[in-house]
């Protein structure tokens, strides 16, 4: 019996194999259905992913956030992210103002505070990277 | 026996079938990163991506440690506060310093790598800035000339009070360094930004070059044009970057070493596009200061490419990049 | 076995529990799927273990002392809430799915279903932590990655049950 129990797999295996993969593809394909131009708007810390929002318009929020050396503060509005205020000595990420496209960032150095879109875009105009 | 070869098939099966989702996808890796006080990404595609771009982040580390004028421990603070007593730099720093002393003899010193004493009086970018007096500015100005730095070999004098920045050319350098590094690893794709300073290598697919954005000096968070290009650094400076605003005008970080004011000119942003992102750096500078016409001069006899915006919202274009570029801002008018 | 062979045995599985868990931290998973805090989950070996030889009781409780101990150790709230959920989750499966064990199904398949809750669990956690259901498009190339995970967490366990039953540890009549 010892023997031959290194892949005995019983009929019940086998259905959860086809639950998982089931579930999977339901979600894969419902998640491809739904992705036309989906962008996203992120918020970095020092390096790390602090929050994510769906940039589809249902997000209206002001978030405030311990940076690196001061407080920064965060918009949020629908489709669009921007620093309202900082602390910090430089002022620079207030000046950028929003940002709303694909590869656009917004970054408060001393806070190392980074906005970012993301996500895909049939936009002809979307670009790669931005020279600053 | 048999159900154990169907299990072994069956886990075979979905390894190749998990292989095989991962082989379709290009192997990408990219890495965010803070170094010579500004943001910093690298995105490289192949099977040695991640060992390439880990080893363009220790390169750039280690190169800032070298020209940072803030750190004590670093070639050029030993250099800005030697008194005027030769000091022993490094061959790398020797190299960029010998690099900035070119640019500045072949822009006639509008871009010029001992500006700091100047831009550290009027700190624009700190809490302390704020308009100097004349009086003040007479004071510093006579330690903005790039012809009194000596460099022989690795050796470097500057006067006593003058100050060596390479921060004009660093970023465009590390670009320059970064790239050659991922070739080495055997990237033949990648997207860099230092900070702004963009450099793409290879194409973004066989036949479609990468297309890089260029911002809007209105809106700094966005873009007004883009350009397709492949294997080619580009690089902006304007007048958004950081600025000063007092007595309802805007003084912005590039200063004239002429007039120890910030530059007055027609432009609000220069844009050069060329496969050397050293020499492109520097040029942004002087380009900037220089005003549109003689910019304009300047490019065509030096073979540069780039792309001015002015302040009534013109957007003038060199010859070789008219076919690459697209305005895409109904704000601005393209002067053909 | 007597209490204290058990007590001793809890503190040891827990032990290595932490000690896989802490090990998961070198496999940077974070690059293939970027939600900070996931993972691979080879300390739910331990607890599956724990729910085959000992009771589900005390494999609640190994599930519980890792966890905590993992995010005091290294971690951060957002790790704790990502293990505990991910954690309760799959142990939780393994004890329902155990009831048929033989029957139904093999350690493969448990271990498989285990493993998908495990992610699910850890999917769920990002969408609290981060709030947004966004980062659900990862947990399609999770539950698939949870076959051959459960293949070799199955494997494992197949091993270790052949083991146990010649260790003088458990004797037959008290091992389940």
């Amino acid at each position: 019996m010892r023997n031959n129990t290194k892949l005995r797999l019983r009929w019940g295996d086998f259905l959860i194999f086809l639950a998982i993969v089931v579930a999977a593809c339901g979600i894969w394909i419902h998640l491809a259905m739904l992705q036309t131009d989906q962008t996203y708007g992120e918020i970095w810390v020092d390096g790390e992913l602090y929050r994510q929002f769906r940039l589809d318009g249902s997000v209206q929020k002001t978030i405030r956030l311990e940076g690196k050396a001061t407080e920064v503060t965060i918009e949020v509005d629908a489709t669009q992210m921007r620093f309202i205020e900082s602390q910090c000595a430089d002022h620079t990420c207030e000046q950028t103002g929003w940002i709303s496209r694909v590869g656009q960032t917004a970054v408060c150095l001393p806070n190392r505070v980074m906005l970012k879109i993301t996500g895909s875009t049939t936009d002809a105009d979307a670009v790669d990277v931005i020279a600053q | 026996m048999k159900k154990r070869q169907i299990g072994i098939l069956l886990a075979v099966l979905l390894g190749l079938l998990l292989a095989g989702c991962g082989k379709q996808k290009k192997q990408d890796y990219t890495q965010d990163f803070y170094a010579m006080d500004t943001a910093m990404r690298i995105t490289a595609y192949g099977d040695r991506a991640r060992d390439a771009v880990t080893e363009s982040v220790s390169y750039i580390n280690m190169l800032e440690a070298d020209i940072s004028r803030t750190r004590e421990s670093s070639d050029i603070f030993a250099l800005n506060h030697a008194e005027g007593e030769p000091t022993e730099l490094s061959q790398q720093t020797a190299d960029i310093l010998q690099e900035a002393l070119e640019l500045a003899a072949q822009t006639e010193g509008r871009f010029d790598p001992t500006i700091a004493p100047l831009s550290d009086l009027w700190g624009i970018g700190t809490e302390q800035a704020a308009v100097p007096a004349q009086e003040e500015i007479d004071n510093v100005l006579p330690l903005v000339d790039y012809t009194k730095v000596s460099l022989d070999g690795t050796t470097a004098s500057i006067p006593a009070g003058a100050e060596i920045d390479l921060g004009g050319i660093g970023k465009g350098y590390a670009a320059d360094h970064v790239i050659e590094i991922l070739k080495e690893n055997g990237v033949e794709q990648a997207v860099v930004s230092l900070g702004g300073n963009v450099y793409v290598l290879g194409e973004k697919e066989d036949g479609i070059p990468w297309k890089v954005g260029i911002t809007d000096p209105e809106n700094p968070g966005d873009y007004f044009a883009s350009l397709s290009v492949s294997d080619t650094a580009v690089v902006t400076s304007g007048d958004y970057e950081r600025y000063l605003e007092a007595d309802g005008k805007r003084y912005c970080h590039i200063f004239d070493p002429e007039t120890g004011y910030s530059a007055e000119t027609d432009l609000r942003s220069v844009t050069v596009v060329s496969s050397d992102s050293t020499s492109a750096d520097a040029y942004t500078t002087a380009l900037f200061v220089m005003g549109l016409e003689e910019a304009m001069a300047f490019c065509k006899q030096h073979q540069i490419e780039a792309v001015f915006v002015c302040k009534d919202h013109t957007v003038h274009v060199t010859d070789g990049l008219k076919p690459s570029f697209e305005l895409q801002s109904t704000e601005y008018t393209y002067a053909e | 076995m007597s209490q204290t062979k058990r007590i001793a045995l809890c503190g040891m599985l827990s032990a290595l529990a932490l000690a896989l868990s802490l090990m998961e931290r070198m496999i940077p998973l974070e690059l293939l799927i970027p939600i900070p805090g996931i993972k691979l989950g080879l300390a739910n070996v331990v607890t599956m273990f724990a729910l085959l030889f000992l009771s589900p009781k005390e494999a609640y409780s190994i599930l519980f002392c890792r966890v905590v101990l993992a995010s005091l150790f290294a971690g951060s709230v957002t790790q704790f809430l990502f293990s505990l959920l991910g954690g309760l989750l799959a142990l939780t499966t393994t004890w329902l799915l155990l009831h048929r064990y033989d029957k139904w199904f093999s350690f493969y398949g448990i271990s498989a279903a285990s493993a998908a809750m495990h992610n699910f669990g850890q999917i769920l956690a990002a969408m609290l932590v981060m709030q947004t259901v966004d980062v659900i498009a990862y947990l399609p190339l999770l539950l698939v990655s949870s076959i051959p995970m459960g293949f070799v967490t199955g494997a494992i366990l197949e091993v270790l049950q052949g083991h146990m039953q010649h260790l003088r540890l458990f004797r037959q009549d008290d091992s389940m």
